[in-house]
């Protein structure tokens, strides 16, 4: 088997390859344009006359300010909701309700796209919203839509929670997923044997424990609200936008010559990622020993009680709040007329349905898209995990290696690695291929299959396996007859997760696609931000209905098929 | 059989020579060889897919496409793909990607809805087809270039034969009348009434193509030195020109809908805005607008239309094929078939579209002409007389400056 070793790894390093090149391609092209060298529009000369004229353009020092403001917010913000609902929901009683509430609607919410969730807040937010309506006029006394509101809204707070809203999920999964490697019933015993409040005991030995598991996680989710571009063109900021918006403005001006300084301007995203990550590295710095100061001076921390369970009482209601804003979605997908201050359509129908016939292939191109791309990550995380796996010395550090490699793409804002990428794709005659379309996506999808299925790999007890060799089972058979029944409910999550990112995608469909294949977001994206209520929310219902069929899908086949199999794998863990 | 493969690929390699000596040897005369042109790019086209990049953020709109591409599949046997796009210039974007890429055949955009300064700039970067091709469409013939000077003339800048009329346009505003009774008709009056109704009027942000336009009908009103705007905008003092325009935006923008701190991303989000009664007016370039959203239920039976006394902007939108696509042929053929008494009639109709069409009716058969007229007009929409008064389109070097100046002014975030 060790002969067979270089080979594997031969392998292993080529498919990698095949996955990061384009990346590096992407990277080149951006910065020859960003140092000025475009040569279609007659630009040779290098220097900093882009990057000049992009600082120069009225409100991009606010919009970089913007962007850092509210990724940081965002990201800070979720991962203290987060922790809030998994310490709390861990006491006894009322909290364990309420977080079994949040973990049945994580699946779903997980399986939500970003302009979903905003297409929800904008229904139900806006003067004109779900929630005025069912007030007016008996509460407010208006018959007509008030003339102030705060959607879109300029500040960005607004934005910042609808980041939340979907990345609070997203960590709860993961946390949720690494907290199980933890004895945390007796950490807590023990931490309460010292006098400590349950929840402080989670705040100072729980928590930084999860928190290191879930750092690439959350790094990518920082990135992504560094440079967030569906959500911002539904909720605002739009006076300026922050800066991946402003950037891509830039990229679609009708004056040519605007695309060297959005060129600079999408470099500098690159900058700002960078300054973000190390703000939240020195942050994350700062919170670590403030704790171990708490630790060490054994202060009871006594605030924190009452300040983690507002924030939970505070998210929940939130979450609430989301899930009406996702039935005004339905209940406008399928209503003829519904003037203000009524508080219902005045008249169902599908009156948006018969004037869309051509949502049937968009359907389909997001299907084929999002399962496609799953199946290549899905099999080429497993190949690459089952030969790992066999090299016991290097496996671990392998592993770890690999997961940092594969959040590279993650890392780039996608507004500038994708416009890098275009000149690369169309110079190659692969832009708006389907296939192309399914790699671009799997570029965004391995690494969070790779997440779920890697830890599932290194805790897998391997006796099964031998006992299956000495049965007289091929590499395959074991694979299918052992492997993949006993990480059924693994497998099932990366491919629940891997469908759910796809369909999310917005840039990176647009741009690999080349307009030629629309997916069920590029669409939505379009129509929110057109304003036209009925075909938008026929969208983001497809967009809703998509995943969520995919995860009650996948769940209802592992648990028919392999329910026993999990419960096996369950039991190996809890020894 | 070497030898047997080796001829049939000769002769498929020279036979379009041959076919081409003898039809020139047949035909003398110009205008047969431009129809047999014609059908010669039909059977070329036969079975191509064009991918057709328009502005898709209208139902209406997209619904009228969706069945021009039912049409010329069942007549052609072509496919027509509708590219949905926000922004037309994402599609300029792309072009000049492949350009970049030194991508020169089989570009990713067939046909593409243009004017105004994203033409400009095509044809300034070379991005368009290298020559005339519009005057040898069959459909040609029914336009007039004397009664209608903007179907050669795309915001002053001539179009040279690169791109094919399809509709006109004229900005129109729309209001409630069940909250307002008499809509401001002029600049001053518009100044007025927003200043006692806060809340109540705004505009599509530029860039957006009819925030631009509103910005450009007001400057028109304001400006004393309207000569200048007609000529490239280096050649004119830009902020003596402009001082007025501003002024009166400083003016007004605190008692804009949202204090002015938000606008709508374009006009069927200002017709939402108007359908739940968050606003009063709005504003398209078209006059029939209100009309046709009313006859599809998004819009109040209250909704009427008006223009402003010193007349509106008024411009004419095109098709044009970029210079790398592949399907040049299919394009063409569809370029014609929009152009057709039969497709614009069904453009014009309010219940479908209610986009007025670019041929000269005195040139139609005496049946289509019986068929102009007898469109409805539609409940919300003015008279021909009442939308007489029309104001050309300035050049198209004012729009970036514009845009450029008012994102300076209210999108700093200060």
């Amino acid at each position: 088997m060790t002969a067979m070793m270089p080979i594997f790894y031969l392998t292993l390093w080529l498919s990698f390859a095949a996955f990061l090149v384009p990346v590096l391609a992407g990277f080149a092209g951006l910065f020859l344009h960003a140092a000025g060298y475009f040569p279609a529009l007659g630009a040779y000369d290098i220097s900093f006359d882009a990057l000049n004229a992009f600082l120069a353009k009225a409100g991009a020092m606010r919009a970089i300010w913007l962007s850092l403001f509210i990724g940081m917010m965002a990201s800070f913000l979720s991962v203290l909701a987060c922790f809030a609902i998994l310490s709390c929901g861990a006491q006894a009683g009322f909290g364990q309700h309420i977080l079994r509430w949040h973990r049945r609607l994580m699946g779903p919410l997980i399986a939500l796209p970003h302009s979903t969730i905003a297409i929800a807040m904008l229904f139900l937010l806006a003067p004109s919203g779900w929630l005025v309506r069912l007030v007016s006029p008996e509460l407010t006394g208006w018959t007509r839509p008030p003339a102030f509101g705060f959607v879109p809204d300029q500040s960005g707070w607004l934005l910042i929670a609808g980041l939340m809203m979907k990345e609070i999920p997203f960590l709860l999964f993961i946390a949720l997923a690494q907290s199980q490697r933890l004895a945390i019933s007796s950490l807590q015993s023990l931490g309460q044997s010292f006098g400590y409040h349950p929840i402080v005991v989670w705040g100072l030995i729980i928590w930084p424990q999860i928190y290191r598991q879930m750092r690439l996680p959350i790094l990518a989710v920082l990135t992504y609200s560094l440079s967030v571009v569906d959500m911002t063109l539904i909720l605002g900021p739009g006076l300026p936008p922050p800066l991946a918006v402003l950037v891509l403005q830039g990229f679609y001006d009708a004056d040519l010559s605007a695309r060297l300084p959005a060129s600079a301007g999408a470099a500098l995203q690159v900058l700002v990622i960078f300054v973000g990550i190390a703000l939240w590295l020195i942050g994350e710095r700062l919170i670590g020993a403030c704790l171990r100061l708490a630790l060490a001076t054994g202060a009871r921390l006594g605030f924190l009680p009452a300040f983690i369970s507002t924030i939970f009482v505070v998210v929940t209601g939130a979450f609430m709040m989301l899930t009406l804003g996702l039935c005004a979605i339905a209940l406008w997908a399928f209503a003829n007329r519904w003037s203000f201050a009524d508080k219902w359509p005045s008249d169902f129908g599908l009156r948006f349905w018969q004037s869309e016939a051509a949502f049937g292939s968009i359907l389909w191109d997001s299907l084929i898209i999002a399962f496609g791309a799953c199946l290549i990550c899905v099999s080429l995380a497993a190949f690459w995990l089952e030969g790992l796996v066999r090299d016991h010395q290097r496996r671990d550090r392998m592993i770890n290696i690999i997961t940092i490699l594969l959040f590279v793409p993650l890392f780039v804002p996608q507004v500038s690695l994708l416009f890098g990428l275009q000149v690369a794709l169309s110079w190659s005659y692969l832009d708006g291929a389907i296939g192309t379309v399914i790699f671009v996506h799997a570029l965004y999808i391995l690494p969070y299959v790779w997440l779920i299925l890697a830890p599932a790999y290194q805790g897998f007890d391997s006796r099964y396996l031998l006992l299956a060799r000495t049965m007289g089972y091929g590499r395959m058979r074991q694979f299918f007859a052992v492997r993949l029944p006993m990480l059924g409910y693994s497998f099932g999550s990366a491919l629940i997760l891997g469908v759910a990112v796809s369909i999310a995608l917005y840039l990176p469909s647009i741009f690999a696609g080349a307009g030629r294949i629309s997916t069920i977001t590029t669409e939505a994206v379009t129509l929110a931000a057109s304003g036209a209520r009925g075909p938008s929310a026929q969208a983001a219902f497809m967009q809703m209905l998509l995943p969520l069929v995919t995860f009650l899908l996948v769940r209802g086949i592992l648990k028919w098929r392999f329910g026993r199999f999990t419960q096996m794998q369950a039991h190996q863990d809890n020894e | 059989m070497i030898f047997i493969d080796k001829m049939t690929s000769y002769f498929r390699r020279y036979s379009r020579f041959v076919l081409g000596a003898i039809i020139l040897a047949c035909f003398g005369q110009n205008t047969a060889l431009a129809d047999t042109g014609f059908e010669k790019l039909k059977s070329e086209a036969k079975g191509q897919t064009i991918y057709f990049n328009a502005w898709g953020g209208d139902d209406k709109i997209n619904a009228y496409i969706k069945w021009a591409g039912d049409q010329v599949k069942e007549r052609y046997g072509i496919t027509l793909e509708h590219v949905k796009l926000t922004d037309t210039a994402a599609a300029v974007s792309r072009i000049l990607a492949e350009k970049t890429a030194g991508r020169d055949d089989d570009g990713s955009v067939d046909m593409l809805w243009v004017n105004g300064e994203n033409f400009a700039s095509m044809k300034r970067a070379g991005l368009l087809q290298k020559q005339d091709w519009v005057s040898h469409l069959p459909n040609w013939r029914y336009t007039d270039a004397q009664e209608l000077p903007a179907i050669k003339l795309d915001f002053a800048v001539p179009t040279d034969g690169l791109e094919v009329p399809w509709g006109r346009a004229q900005l129109a505003f729309f209001y409630d009348s069940a909250y307002l009774a008499n809509p401001p008709k002029n600049a001053a009056a518009l100044k007025q009434y927003i200043a006692n109704n806060p809340g109540r009027f705004t505009y599509p942000q530029p860039p957006d193509f009819i925030g631009v336009s509103f910005l450009k009908q007001l400057l028109i009103e304001l400006t004393d030195q309207d000569a200048a705007l007609y000529a490239p905008v280096e050649e004119a003092d830009f902020d003596a020109v402009t001082a007025p325009l501003w002024a009166y935006l400083d003016e007004i923008n605190d008692d804009l809908w949202r204090g002015g701190r938000a606008y709508p991303q374009n006009y069927p989000a200002m017709r939402q805005l108007v359908a739940d009664g968050e606003v009063d007016i709005y504003i398209a370039f078209n006059p029939a607008d209100a009309s046709s959203a009313i006859e599809r239920g998004e819009l109040q039976d209250s909704v009427r239309s008006y223009v402003h006394d010193s007349g509106t902007l008024a411009n004419v939108h095109f098709l044009a094929i970029p210079f790398n696509s592949g399907n040049a042929a299919a394009a063409q053929i569809v370029a014609d078939f929009m152009l057709s008494p039969e497709a614009q009639l069904r453009k014009a109709d309010p219940a479908i579209w209610g986009d007025p069409s670019v041929l000269s009716i005195g040139k139609l058969s005496a049946a289509d002409k019986a068929a102009f007229a007898a469109l409805p007009k539609g409940i919300a929409t003015l008279s021909p007389a009442d939308l007489a008064k029309t104001l050309p389109e300035p050049h198209p070097s004012w729009v970036p400056k514009l845009e450029t100046a008012w994102a300076a002014r209210f999108a700093t975030g200060q």
